[in-house]
């Protein structure tokens, strides 16, 4: 029996003589077969479900519809273009599959369904099926307080006092260049917003993961941006990372099923899982962040990625990490390296469009 | 009773498939490797058990991660495989990939539940010795998460332990106070 599997006959099995079983490494995907459908007025992205899989709309702004298939695996990655979709993917991501429509700008609506073994992701051009209530309407992602004002900021230098962080170009450490940038983005969004801007820290201190989301929190914050760097190799020719926590987080070890609680008017949530309200917020903000970063610096690597983020975790606010690795002053390919000032001007851009699209 | 020629050349074609199959657990190649195994005396390694694995490490210049597939020397106990694949990963790729791991880390012991749960005790070099930033981070935890995914089938959630005891985080980051599940490394 052996002799079959190391032949490779069957490249998704093994055989594990020990135990004399076959363990298989491919599984019964849930999701296959999606396409896309250009039909009239309504875009229709439709797949074969094996099982009922509870669909998320992590956000469904003018300009992108994101949802995620909780628990499901996928068949194949697809990319997706026709109709009001200018572009987009299905494909797996931590926590189940994702849907991702980047939508042209006559859009108005989208619709998601999920029965008799079949899904769909619907998206329309046609304003009067989102009048008839048809279809739901496509809006900016709600941040703020009322009337979507983003009245304070959190600027969060990574690392400090004896956590260094990575060692840079030159032998700076993280720490300070961290700094460095987030003064001179609170000095670009305190011009720009009538926003209070508020740094977990203002010196070379050592402020711990769960302090820096408390100032947050405390502070009512709208929005949370925490600032880091990398060493120029860890992205060839440099670039940038902007991490959130994963599509379906929802907490830590024993607060899975912990839900917000209401006691004498006061909702208190878990900890770990304060974000997971807001993720979807969260991965819109990365992505206007990746977007405007990509435009600035063409050919330069931008990856949105998810983890665990320790001090994302328990920020109630939409929250992100960017990361950014340094370019070399001179590539070969004569791309030059953005300096501080670019960086932090295209970054408080599309903290800036981002804030005034959600304020209408 | 006459038979026609397709019911001939049926019959030819079954007794062909049937003499293939024969054939296959006759002298095929499981059977041949064992038979020439048998006529000498099992070296150690034999008697343990030659397992093949795949093992993640970081692709230069990016955040992303190869599996590079190796031949590794596995004993009957849990723990010591888990042990032995993880002493593989550590002494790097052979290839053209690198090892997300610091200088000096070494995995101090390895439990393994029945509810899936992988604890891996690791030295203080593995938090001490790191340098790097959230990309590396995330190719230390994935490299980790991702062998024990590839290799270890019943294994759902990884917890890391340094000197025995728990650890917030490796290079400041990433949560790894709470077990990293497989499904979201993936």
């Amino acid at each position: 029996m052996r002799g079959i599997f190391e032949w490779g006959l069957f490249s998704d099995a093994t055989w594990d003589d020990a135990s004399r079983t076959i363990h298989f490494r491919s599984q019964v995907h849930t999701v296959r077969q999606a396409q896309l459908f250009p039909r009239g007025r309504v875009t229709e992205i439709s797949a074969t479900l094996l099982r009922g899989l509870p669909p998320r709309v992590l956000y469904a702004t003018p300009s992108e519809v994101r949802v995620l298939f909780e628990g499901g695996t996928l068949d194949t990655a697809r990319t997706l273009e026709g109709g009001v979709v200018s572009g987009g993917s299905i494909r797996e991501v931590p926590g189940g599959v994702e849907i991702r429509l980047r939508l042209n700008d006559e859009a108005k609506g989208y619709a998601v369904s999920v029965g008799s073994g079949r899904l769909k992701v619907s998206v329309t051009d046609d304003k009067d099926l989102v009048d008839a209530g048809l279809f739901n309407a496509l809006e900016p992602v709600p941040i703020g307080g009322p009337n979507h004002d983003v009245r304070t900021i959190i600027i969060d230098p990574g690392h400090g006092g004896t956590d260094l962080g990575a060692t840079l170009r030159g032998g700076m450490s993280e720490k300070d260049a961290a700094l460095d940038l987030a003064r001179a983005l609170r000095s670009a969004l305190s011009q720009r917003l009538s926003a209070r801007v508020i740094m977990t820290r203002e010196g070379d201190s050592e402020v711990s993961a769960a302090r820096r989301a408390e100032i947050a929190n405390e502070a009512e914050a709208d929005l949370f941006i925490s600032i880091h760097l990398d060493s120029e190799g860890s992205i060839k020719g440099g670039g940038f990372r902007i991490f959130t926590l994963p599509p379906g987080t929802s907490g830590g070890e024993g607060q899975r099923d912990a839900l917000p609680e209401d006691i004498d008017g006061v909702t208190l949530r878990p900890w770990l899982g304060a974000q997971a309200s807001v993720v979807g917020s969260s991965m819109a903000l990365a992505q206007a962040i990746a977007d405007s970063l990509q435009h600035a610096f063409p050919g330069t690597p931008v990856f949105t990625r998810y983890g665990p983020m320790r001090v994302l975790e328990p920020v109630v606010c939409p929250a992100i990490m960017l990361e950014s690795a340094p370019a070399p002053r001179s590539g070969p390919d004569g791309r030059r390296g953005y300096t501080i000032y670019d960086y932090t001007r295209t970054v408080a851009d599309a903290i800036e469009k981002f804030v005034k699209a959600a304020r209408g | 009773m006459k038979l026609t020629t397709r019911q001939i050349q049926i019959a030819i074609a079954a007794a062909a498939v049937v003499l293939v199959v024969a054939l296959w657990f006759t002298i095929g190649p499981g059977r041949g490797s064992k038979l020439a195994t048998e006529r000498l005396t099992p070296l150690a390694s034999e008697l343990e058990g030659i397992r093949g694995v795949y093992l993640y490490f970081g692709v230069p210049g990016s955040d992303d991660l190869a599996a590079e597939y190796r031949d590794v020397v596995v004993k009957d106990r849990e723990a010591d495989r888990v042990r032995a694949i993880y002493r593989e990963l550590l002494s790097g790729s052979t290839g053209s990939y690198e090892s997300p791991f610091p200088d000096g880390v070494e995995l101090l012991n390895a439990y393994y539940t029945s509810r899936g749960m992988l604890y891996l005790d690791w030295n203080e070099a593995l938090v001490k010795e790191f340098q790097g930033g959230s990309g590396r981070e995330r190719q230390l935890l994935a490299s980790i998460v991702l062998t024990a995914a590839d290799n270890l089938p019943d294994v759902t959630e990884v917890t890391i332990l340094v000197e025995g005891n728990p650890v917030g985080t490796i290079g400041g980051h990433f949560d790894v106070m709470t077990p990293l599940g497989v499904d979201e490394w993936r």
